[in-house]
């Protein structure tokens, strides 16, 4: 019998297979909502770095920058968005979101430490039709990033929550919102999004630099659920 | 997302998956972890994989290297057994005896070369199509294809029909 011919029937006789395909799509759909966060955390990030590059320049030049604090926060008020669109809200909504979200910043916990002069600015890309409202900084070596967005979506559902290998996903449902708490120790980030009944969504991450604990997820989810962080009034 | 075409097409290929996997692992489990994770990641990215010219290449391929990857994690290093394995050494008598001695003489080359025995005589790839699954060159299976028939052919295995 040639090599062909006994490989053949070294498989000719096959056990049931041991996985279930229903539990494996649920799997493939959690690996896709997986992807698409991580995909948007990058993205926010690149969009921190403009802006913050946006930021510095529009200070001025060394010599105006004299003394001042290197600092890649984003104060509202000195950010243009960078793709301005038809859909985008009016400026005079635009700037009452902002200064609404601004005033509640300011009540997140002091373990936050939200320094002096960060504000929320308005951006736009092709993920976020109506736009998004986003404020970063970093406090004790951990980079914070708020992001407030409006979607028509439906809730999402316990399905939607990532799972291993590297990242823990806990769904935390209430009648007002339906979040999910991602924690990934390789990586080294923790991030709430709460989706809230009114087609708000704030996510708030935080990126953690060096050996330090994570941020716990839970703290952030209590940021997440403050009635300001909101797109509508 | 094309749900109705991910289904189509994995029904299709999926048996024949998952025994060119456990040719390559050599156990039924493995195999089918292996499969597992290539499916996972499949429908992951379906949306653009189904696009592909050659999709059934990199569907192998994602086996290939799920299957790679699970052979270089650490528990898969050492195994702690209570007596050295015992390796099967000559054909027997029945289809029983023919299993376990392929399957012996293929745990006892390695991964890559037995990937491509696999590729090239179960899944009866060219050698072109085998370097595309391998990301090599064709001259690299060719070589690897000779080292592997040598090796099982000093083990016993009738190889002759591919001289």
């Amino acid at each position: 019998m040639g090599l062909t011919d006994q490989l053949n029937a070294a498989v000719d006789a096959p056990p049931p297979p041991g996985y279930d395909m229903n539990q494996l799509l649920r799997r493939g759909r959690r690996a896709r909502t997986r992807r698409r966060v991580a995909t948007g955390a990058a993205g926010l990030g690149a969009v921190a770095l403009v802006a913050g590059t946006y930021a510095v320049a529009a200070q001025g030049g060394p010599d105006e920058r004299a003394g001042a604090v290197a600092t890649t926060t984003t104060p509202a008020a000195t950010v243009s968005p960078p793709h301005p669109v038809t859909t985008s809200p009016a400026p005079a909504d635009r700037a009452a979101t902002i200064a609404r979200l601004n005033a509640t910043l300011r009540k997140l916990p002091a373990s936050f430490g939200v320094p002096h002069g960060t504000g929320f600015a308005f951006h736009h890309d092709i993920s976020f039709p109506f736009g998004y409202y986003n404020a970063s900084w970093t406090h004790a070596g951990v980079r914070y990033a708020v992001q407030v967005n409006f979607t028509r979506d439906p809730l999402p559902s316990a399905d939607s929550c990532g799972q291993p290998p590297t990242a823990s996903c806990t769904p935390l449902f209430r009648p007002d919102v339906h979040a999910f708490l991602i924690e990934d120790r390789r990586q080294r980030f923790t991030i709430a999004v709460g989706s809230r009944t009114d087609g708000t969504v704030v996510q708030i991450a935080a990126y953690r630099n060096g050996s330090g604990p994570l941020i716990d997820p839970h703290l952030l989810f209590q940021g997440t659920v403050l009635p300001g962080f909101a797109v509508t009034p | 997302m094309d749900e109705a075409g991910f289904h189509e097409y994995i029904a299709a290929r999926m048996e024949t998956l998952r025994r060119a996997a456990y040719l390559m692992c050599g156990d039924w489990h493995t195999a089918d972890d292996v499969v597992a994770t290539a499916v996972v990641k499949l429908y992951r990215d379906w949306g653009r994989l189904s696009r592909l010219g050659n999709l059934d290449a990199y569907v192998r391929r994602m086996v290939l290297t799920a299957w790679l990857d699970e052979q270089r994690r650490p528990w898969r290093r050492e195994r702690s057994m209570p007596a050295p394995p015992s390796r099967a050494v000559a054909a027997g008598d029945g289809p029983v005896a023919d299993r376990l001695t392929i399957l012996g003489h293929l745990a006892a080359l390695p991964a890559r070369r037995r990937a491509v025995i696999v590729l090239r005589y179960y899944c009866d790839l060219s050698v072109e199509e085998t370097a595309e699954v391998m990301g090599c060159s064709a001259g690299t299976v060719k070589s690897q294809t000779a080292r592997a028939l040598d090796a099982l052919r000093a083990s016993m295995v009738d190889v002759s029909d591919l001289a």
